[in-house]
């Protein structure tokens, strides 16, 4: 019996307050202390450490953090696609649409995968498979979901091509990956996932390997189809200038954990957490014209040696003694607004008073 | 396509051209020369030895006697003897050809310096042998090494994965003579005698191969024949099989695994496609890329046969021919028999590459 198998039968035993599908029935997705780790020769790679997060039906929400946070790892996961071993899902539910996909069989979770939820990658270039044709590439997926035939399958794929925007589809399902652009490939793929009308789109870094005029419009497209197709979005990026544009919630993530969710004007204009604070920092803004960016101080912690506690505290510039004990995502506010800083903790207005002051300097500062 | 091979097999010619004259001279100056085998014979006078010189055309210059086995200068004059000869025949007229007609140019190998028989007939009495035996290996490693070497990229690091890889480094590293021979005191000698010590058929029930009488017996007991050739088979295929099945497996095995962890790999099962058609249509189909290649080139030996397990377990074919040439000094048998290996490993690579741009649509015909 594999550690995930237990955790669940654990909780089962105990009744465990919070287990069983969401109670709100417009709640689409809901991932719940999801524990994803990799069993290296050197350890235990925490990559997904408690994450918690929900997407409601047609919702969409923005997942940002830095390079190594864990954030395809969480996608993964609920697409149950860490590879086994060195990876394990080693806790944690992931409801989606009424049912744990973590208990799924591989057949059911199959039929999930490109059915209910689909997902694109951040390499368009090597994301087609070079030996098929475009065509055959997206009827595959229709056909694997669908009771249809090989020439309504090849209709429907021209079809989706037409929705994101490619010129004389009927031409391009004859056309190998390699005779299509960058940009282009990546509208395939999106096409590819909305192939079978998913009740959820990942998109992780979907147009980080693009240039920045495609990278817009590709963004575009996206939005396009999120708004006329109805499908919630999970849209993974570093870049919080993506997301500010696409998404209506965020959640920042640091070292395998939500250190801060909100909507989107909340966390960008009213970081709560000094580490979102960094990141919009670091973007170049209007008033910082001429002046160098200032980077988060600092690395990363190792995997293997996490510091105890909050895990941004050796980078804080606000840390104090009380950061050695882990904080709770703090409910912030109204509801929904959350952050894993000790600096929102009841007791703590005068620490919290400097650090507003701060944050607000930073958020005039992009803003302009 | 057929523009494609037909430039390249001209392109062939000037290649072909080289390798004659590389191997012409490489032979000239290894030690011994045509008239080696009278070395250590004292009964051998010089005058017999000059005698014979004249016979084979010897005592000519040497560029004369290559342009002579190229079949450009002959009775003929010169450059007009490389003109196709001989008489033709059109409509009941008879029409003479301007060229000569020896050399390899008309087909002539010359003949051998041993039993004075044609190239050309000591080759095409080889060939078949040697086609049965690296064929049946050849074929039999292909797919064990495909199977085993999916499964192991598939299963990697597991149990399977790693006695492969031991069982390729042990294969790999036994030399092809020593495992003939071990077999042949395992399975062929007192006790277990399973297996005949040698050759191609059983001497006195079966009549040689390849002859009148062979396929008589053939055609008259097909089940009989077949099995007598199929116990001589069995050990000398184990040893090729053994022996070349690593290169093919590591190289099966490197393939698969790169290709399952590609993106697109990804993409598919990202999609819903099953496991099992993620490893046999998405990786599988980009796997064969650089393996057909791979497998393309390995078409000579096919011809050539493998020269040492020939030997050990004296399969009449290619391989031990060119040893037996060697060793008499049967200078135009060894010159048929490169040559001929050459023409087979340059028409390999043009079916490699043919077969290349078939499977993998980035690469174009230009
Ligand atoms: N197959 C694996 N084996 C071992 N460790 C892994 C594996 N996949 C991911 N990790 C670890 O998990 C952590 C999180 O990786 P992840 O890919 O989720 O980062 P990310 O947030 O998506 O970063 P990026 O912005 O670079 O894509 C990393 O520290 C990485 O080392
Ligand atoms: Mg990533």
């Amino acid at each position: 019996m594999s550690r995930l198998e237990a955790a669940q039968e654990r909780r089962a035993e105990a009744g465990v307050p919070g287990s069983g599908p969401p109670q709100a029935s417009d709640v689409l997705l809901e991932v719940r202390n999801l524990r994803t780790y990799f069993h290296v020769m050197d350890g235990t790679v925490r990559a997904v450490d408690g994450v918690d997060f929900k997407i409601n039906r047609g919702g969409t929400l923005g997942l940002v953090g830095e390079s190594g946070c864990g954030k395809s790892v969480t996608a993964h996961a609920i697409m149950r696609l860490i590879e086994t071993p060195p990876g394990e899902i080693a806790e944690g539910e992931i409801w989606f649409d009424g049912r744990d996909l973590l208990t799924l069989s591989d057949e059911e979770m199959r039929e999930i995968r490109g059915g209910d939820i689909a997902m694109i990658f951040q390499e368009p270039m090597t994301s087609l498979n070079p030996v098929f044709t475009v065509g055959d590439q997206i009827s595959e997926a229709v056909r694997l979901h669908q009771k249809v035939s090989a020439r309504e399958a090849r209709d429907r794929a021209i079809e989706s091509l037409r929705l994101v925007g490619l010129s004389a589809p009927e031409r391009r399902v004859r056309q190998y990956p390699h005779e299509l652009s960058g940009g282009m490939r990546q509208r395939v793929l999106i096409a590819m996932a909305l192939s079978c009308s998913p009740k959820l789109l990942i998109a992780d870094e979907p147009t980080t390997a693009l240039d920045v005029t495609i990278q817009a419009q590709i963004l575009e497209l996206i939005n396009d189809v999120q708004a006329q197709t109805g499908t919630a979005l999970l849209l993974i990026t570093h870049d919080l200038a993506v997301v500010a544009e696409t998404v209506q919630t965020l959640a920042v993530m640091y070292a395998g954990r939500i250190v801060e969710t909100g909507s989107v004007e909340e966390v960008l204009l009213n970081p709560r957490m000094p580490y979102t604070q960094g990141l919009l920092n670091s973007i170049p803004g209007e008033k910082k014209r001429g002046k160098a960016l200032s980077a988060i101080e600092g690395v990363v912690p190792s995997p293997f040696r996490m510091p105890p506690g909050c895990k941004f505290q050796p980078r804080c510039p606000h840390q104090w003694e009380r950061c050695t004990m882990e904080p709770d995502l703090l409910e912030v506010g109204r509801s929904e607004r959350r952050a894993r800083c000790w600096l929102q903790a009841p007791g703590e207005i005068e620490r919290r008073r400097t650090y507003d002051l701060a944050a607000a300097a930073t958020v005039r500062d992009v803003i302009g | 396509m057929i523009k494609y091979i037909i430039r390249r097999a001209l392109q062939a010619i000037p290649v072909l051209l080289g390798i004659s004259l590389v191997t012409y001279f490489i032979l000239l100056i290894a030690p011994g020369g045509p008239t080696g085998r009278f070395a250590q014979n004292p009964n051998i006078t010089a005058a017999q030895i000059e005698a014979f010189k004249r016979r084979w055309g010897l005592d000519q210059p040497i560029p004369i006697q290559y342009c002579r086995w190229l079949g450009v200068c002959g009775d003929k004059p010169f450059l007009i003897n490389a003109l196709p000869g001989g008489t033709f025949e059109l409509a009941g007229l008879k029409i003479d050809l301007p060229g000569g007609d020896n050399g390899i140019l008309h087909g002539d190998f010359g003949y051998s310096i041993t039993d004075g028989r044609p190239v050309v007939d000591v080759i095409a009495e080889r060939l078949p042998p040697t086609l049965i035996l690296s064929g049946t290996a050849w074929v039999i490693w292909i797919i064990i090494a495909f199977l085993a070497g999916m499964y192991a990229a598939v299963r990697c690091y597991s149990l399977f994965d790693s006695a492969l890889t031991i069982f390729n480094y042990v294969g790999f590293s036994l030399p092809t003579f020593w495992l003939g021979i071990v077999l042949i005191q395992l399975f062929s000698a007192p006790p277990l005698k399973w297996f005949p010590v040698g050759g191609m058929w059983t001497t006195r029930t079966v009549p040689p191969f390849g002859t009148e009488r062979y396929w008589d017996f053939f055609w008259a007991q097909p089940f009989t024949a077949l099995y007598d050739l199929g116990t001589h088979l069995v050990l000398p295929v184990v040893t090729l099989v053994v022996v070349n099945i690593a290169f093919d497996s590591r190289f099966v095995r490197a393939s698969m695994l790169d290709a399952l962890g590609q993106d697109f790999v990804k993409t598919a099962r990202a999609k819903g496609v099953p496991e099992r058609r993620v490893v046999f249509k998405h990786a599988l189909r980009n796997a064969m890329l650089p393996v057909v290649t791979n497998i393309g080139l390995e078409i000579p030996f096919l011809f050539t046969g493998a020269v040492v397990t020939e030997t050990i377990f004296s399969w009449p074919g290619m391989g031990r021919e060119f040893i037996n040439a060697v060793g008499h000094f049967d200078y135009p048998v060894l010159m048929g028999i490169l040559l001929i290996t050459s023409v087979f490993v340059v028409f390999a690579n043009l079916l490699a590459d043919v077969v290349y741009v078939i499977v993998d649509p980035r690469v174009k015909f230009d």
